[in-house]
């Protein structure tokens, strides 16, 4: 028996879709329970981020539990080691297991430079490969990181991140590799908006018996694609999207066609599923993922 | 060696106006290396605090002070008794080896920045005296300095194009080491993961007893 419905998808071949809701910057619940909403009917899952960029928002674990118990969608708990020493992350980790919390995302976390706040001190206890291996003890071994038993132990799937795009990719694939040896049971990755990205990706994983969920974002402008070619690790985006949202008579329509394109290639190349990252389209998930004639 | 900088000079004026001062520095060690405490940065301090209208009454231009056991063996330092404050233009260790013996304040002229060496045209951080070295695993890039979120198992997610998310005039301390340990012919060391990090062995104030 799978963990959450979100492995058992995966483990079912069936093509699994995960969503990301972002938590807001303000006491807004209704955001939340919004998001979800508009994503529940088309994705298995969704994430909910760990102030990305260091910037704060609501903790991550809220929007967790209210999508699950108020929206009835499973929840991708990302868990960060910027913020929180080994301590913090075990206690949070029992916390969402009491809360049902069943998938976890296990990732280094961005500088705190990066955010709003950068005076603040970088924890950084961890690394990603660290906070697998501690998950792992956790939900496999029932302990905590110091061996000591746990009365019930987590029950969670492990998730981790790749950047498929970056240059030189063989540091990435090596931390990938012990990532699983570590104990991962599934990757979702960084935006990717090249299909030779994604076919690079296929071949330098090729190796590896690990779920890959490509990450998708939608294109929603030439303005967003220039800003995450120059700021995002790995992203190119192809000339010819940038032509195509330039020309574009509605750039809404290119924009989903350009998405569903992606979304299509993703599932063609044999990707288990995808990772769809809204970015504020939450409303249009659906119509992307049906002209990508997924369903 | 100890990197350091010398204090805004209207900072230092503030810690001496109106007393008698003395002045050592860091003559043969790592702020004379550095030009922060050897004998020409010592002289000019002299000579802009006197400018000033502070009444330097002892420069020493001689010698080093972070292993101090007593004054003695510090040339004309009779004179330093004449002192109502010490400068020091030394690390902070320096200062505290100092103001450990004197009777007197000892403070510091200089700021302690970093344990590090000279890289292209500036001076660089090195080693953050983690208390575990990796530098055998790791090509002789350390990754606890020069990763500022000090990863131990590969790149984050934020390199690009081999730079670093934090600073992109920096190379990724990570993309570094893998180029490294490629040159040598020492991939697999990066293949083993190496557990998280015994902060224990960091926790300050650190000390040992020293093999004589
Ligand atoms: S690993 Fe780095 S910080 Fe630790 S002792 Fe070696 S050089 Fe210094
Ligand atoms: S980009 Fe490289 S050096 Fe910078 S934080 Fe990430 S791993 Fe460390």
């Amino acid at each position: 028996m799978a963990v959450s419905k979100f492995m058992e998808s995966i483990s079912s071949k069936e093509f699994t879709i995960s969503g990301e809701v972002d938590p807001p910057k303000g006491a807004n619940r209704a955001t939340i329970v919004h998001q979800a909403e508009l994503l529940k009917p088309h994705v298995v899952a969704a994430n909910v981020t760990d102030n990305p960029l260091g910037i704060v928002i609501m903790n991550t674990l809220v929007p967790c539990h209210i999508m699950q118990n108020e929206v009835g969608l499973e929840a991708v708990y990302q868990v960060t080691c910027r913020d929180r020493n080994r301590i913090a992350i075990q206690s949070d980790i029992l916390g969402a297991a009491a809360l049902g919390i069943h998938n976890v995302l296990a990732l280094t976390g961005d500088h705190p430079s990066l955010g709003d706040h950068p005076q603040a001190k970088p924890v950084f206890d961890l690394g990603s490969v660290e906070l697998v291996d501690l998950l792992r003890t956790m939900v496999h071994d029932g302990t905590d990181y110091a061996a000591n038993k746990l009365d019930i132990a987590p029950e969670m799937a492990i998730g981790v991140a790749l950047s498929p795009g970056v240059d030189p990719v063989e540091p990435e694939i090596m931390k990938l590799e012990k990532k699983i040896e570590a104990g991962a049971d599934f990757a979702q990755t960084q935006c990717v908006y090249d299909t030779k990205v994604l076919e690079k990706m296929l071949d330098a994983t090729s190796h590896l018996d690990l779920p890959i969920l490509p990450g998708i974002a939608p294109l929603k402008s030439v303005g967003m694609a220039k800003f995450m070619a120059a700021n995002v690790p790995g992203v190119t985006v192809p000339k010819e999207m940038i032509d195509t949202l330039k020309n574009a008579k509605d750039v809404k329509d290119a924009t989903i066609e350009i998405t569903a394109g992606l979304l299509h290639d993703i599932k063609e190349l044999g990707f288990p599923g995808v990772h769809i990252m809204p970015v504020g389209m939450d409303a249009y998930v659906g119509e992307i993922i049906s002209r990508a004639g997924i369903r | 060696m100890i990197v350091t900088s010398e204090k805004p000079f209207d900072n230092i004026l503030e810690m001496v106006q109106g007393k008698k001062v003395g002045i050592l520095g860091c003559v043969g060690g790592c702020a004379s290396l550095y030009n922060t405490g050897g004998k020409e940065q010592v002289e000019s301090l002299s000579s802009r605090l006197s400018g000033a209208g502070v009444d330097v009454v002892f420069a020493s231009t001689q010698g080093r002070h972070c292993t101090l056991t007593d004054f003695t063996g510090i040339k004309g330092s009779e004179t330093l008794g004449e002192s109502d404050v010490i400068l020091i233009m030394a690390c902070g260790v320096g200062v505290q080896s100092v103001a450990g013996l004197a009777e007197i304040p000892v403070y510091p002229a200089l700021d302690t920045k970093f344990a590090g060496m000279r890289f292209d045209s500036e001076l660089a951080e090195r080693c953050l005296a983690c208390g575990d070295c990796v530098l055998h695993l790791t090509g002789g890039i350390c990754p606890i300095t020069r990763c500022p979120k000090s990863l131990l198992n590969g790149p984050c997610g934020g390199v690009y194009a081999g730079k670093c998310e934090v600073d992109r005039t920096n190379d990724c301390a990570w993309i570094l080491i893998y180029k490294r340990l490629k040159e040598l012919g020492q991939l697999d060391k990066n293949k083993t993961i190496k557990p998280a990090k015994d902060f224990k062995v960091m926790a300050h104030p650190r000390k040992f007893t020293e093999a004589l």
